[in-house]
């Protein structure tokens, strides 16, 4: 093989090796940063969900705890969501779903079936 | 074996024979591939702060965080709720500890009108939090200074986000305008500690503060925003049943209902996957878009637009190489294509993500946030994307260079050569 072939072959396990060592680097911010962060959600009670900072716009998207819906949901508008500017730019979005776990009661009639 | 080999070895060979080719390869690969790196990594990280805010046992163990979340409800919409739900909570069975506490919007702060959130807990469980030994060496790592433990009527101590101190330019010891007009008559708040950037990015914006103070600042005493109930393990469902059922309240004019509103972690924990995958999935949709075309400009610059290739592989033919020994110095060489231009990509997503912080891009995902945030954005950089992100890069480099040579490999060496 040329030597110029053998530079390129250790020029990409060197740019190989770069980037799972970046990733390792990654890794290892991420389980000092839990840690912390964990601490401040215990001083708070729990507190931010989605991808905003404040109460300004949906509160629904900065936390559901401290909202039933988004308030500038348009519902049945294609794309209605959009329209928020908590959740229209975002590439999250917290849709508010049923759990799996709960259980709808049976709704009473109104007139008695004799 | 040996042949084989013989004829892997001249894939760099290849690779060396285009530079200009083999660039924009790479440099269209990693085009593609940084900005979904880097997208994918941004929701990993709030997925993980996310799961971090619930108390979630996968990201961390025994969070000591509520199991349930209790406000009020009139008309389908969350309301605060009376205080005295405190005691009647904690009597019932299987519950064993209610907070309450005050999470709400302050008027804009400072000539730029910086929003901020602020959230009152109890003054005792602030100094419980101070007070145990595990958490007590953590807090000199979140607060610059020190928790708040003002009372009712006191001065206002108040805990600023990193985000909000660095703007309206504040230290600890500093004091800040009357937040807002109360009956008690206006109080110079007093800052006390200010929280570190790194701990989690919903800080930028808060303002901690006790319960008592809160309750001054917006001036409704007797309500909380919401309680957070603690459960004995395995009661949380059965206290939310009994919260649902036994648990209403008059207004403060006696007429108006107020039912509870109760949200689990179970709950929050199924918005997780349901909100942030359907956005993910939209995003990856765009990107499999993004990669098609991708395969069309390396497919052009590839194969089509290079007559000297054609000739190369012609002469290779003539030279007695086989159809699958030419396609196999094509894959290798497609290989080492692909394997450098996702290295490089992960290389980049990884500068923008810790050493620019995100710049731009951040304030695209995050709302309300500046394109140069002020504070470390949370990013993880999960192994499935970025294994997902180098076999699609090699895909993309194989799918753009593997038909233009079998084209030019199954033609009859003296029309390719010509």
């Amino acid at each position: 093989m040329p030597r110029r072939a053998s530079f390129l072959l250790l020029f990409i396990a060197g740019l190989v090796l770069a980037a799972v060592t970046s990733l390792g680097l990654a890794d290892r911010q991420t389980a000092g940063h839990v840690e912390s962060a964990a601490t401040f959600q215990r001083l708070t009670g729990g507190f931010g969900f989605g991808p905003v900072l404040d109460l300004s716009g949906c509160p629904y998207q900065l936390d559901p705890r401290l909202g039933t819906a988004c308030d500038f949901q348009t519902g049945p508008v294609p794309a209605g969501s959009m329209f928020c500017p908590g959740c229209g730019r975002s590439l999250f979005s917290l849709s508010q779903t049923m759990p799996a776990h709960v259980v709808v009661p049976i709704p009473e009639d109104n007139v008695r079936i004799p | 074996m040996s042949a084989f080999l013989e004829v892997v070895r001249t894939g760099p060979v290849s690779v060396l024979l285009h530079p200009l080719r083999s660039t924009v390869t790479v440099v269209a690969v990693g085009t593609v591939l940084v900005p979904y790196l880097v997208g994918l990594g941004l929701v990993e990280g709030l997925r993980q702060e996310a799961q971090l805010s619930i108390g979630d046992g996968s990201v961390v163990v025994n969070s000591g965080l509520p199991d349930l979340y209790v406000s009020g409800n009139q008309f389908g919409r969350r309301v605060p709720i009376p205080v005295q739900a405190v005691e009647e909570i904690a009597r019932m069975d299987g519950v064993t500890k209610v907070v309450s506490r005050i999470v709400g919007r302050i008027p804009p702060l400072g000539n730029e009108r910086i929003e901020a959130v602020l959230v009152g807990m109890p003054r005792a469980e602030l100094e419980r939090i101070m007070g145990s030994p595990g958490t007590s060496a953590q807090l000199t790592k979140l607060v610059d200074g020190k928790l708040p433990c003002s009372g009712t009527g006191d001065v206002p101590e108040l805990v600023l986000g990193s985000e909000l101190a660095r703007r309206l330019d504040l230290d600890v010891g500093d004091v800040l305008p009357p937040i807002s007009r109360t009956s008690g008559g206006d109080k110079t708040p007093r800052i006390t500690g200010i929280f570190r950037s790194d701990i989690s990015f919903w800080q930028a914006r808060l303002i901690l503060t006790t319960f008592e103070t809160a309750t001054d600042v917006f001036d409704q005493p007797g309500q909380a925003t919401d309680l957070l109930v603690y459960c004995q393990a395995g009661q949380p469902r059965a206290v939310e049943n009994r919260i649902r059922q036994s648990l209403a309240f008059s207004g403060s004019d006696g007429t108006a209902r107020i039912v509870p509103s109760v949200t689990s972690r179970d709950e929050l924990k199924s918005m997780l996957p349901a909100g942030l995958g359907h956005r993910e999935g939209v995003f990856n949709l765009h990107f499999v878009l993004a990669f098609v075309v991708g395969i069309l400009v390396i497919l052009v610059t590839s194969g089509f637009g290079l007559p000297e290739r054609r000739r190369e592989i012609g002469i290779l033919k003539a030279t007695g190489w086989q159809t699958d020994e030419i396609l196999l110095r094509g894959l290798v060489e497609s290989f080492l294509l692909g394997v450098a231009g996702a290295a490089g990509a992960i290389l980049l997503a990884y500068a923008w993500l810790e050493w620019l912080n995100g710049y731009w891009i951040a304030g695209i995902f995050l709302a309300g946030v500046d394109s140069n945030p002020g504070f470390p954005v949370p990013y993880v950089l999960a192994p499935v994307p970025i294994l997902l992100a180098g076999l699609l890069a090699c895909v993309l480099v194989m799918s753009g260079t593997a038909y233009s040579s079998w084209r030019a490999a199954v033609t009859p060496p003296a029309e390719a050569m010509r």
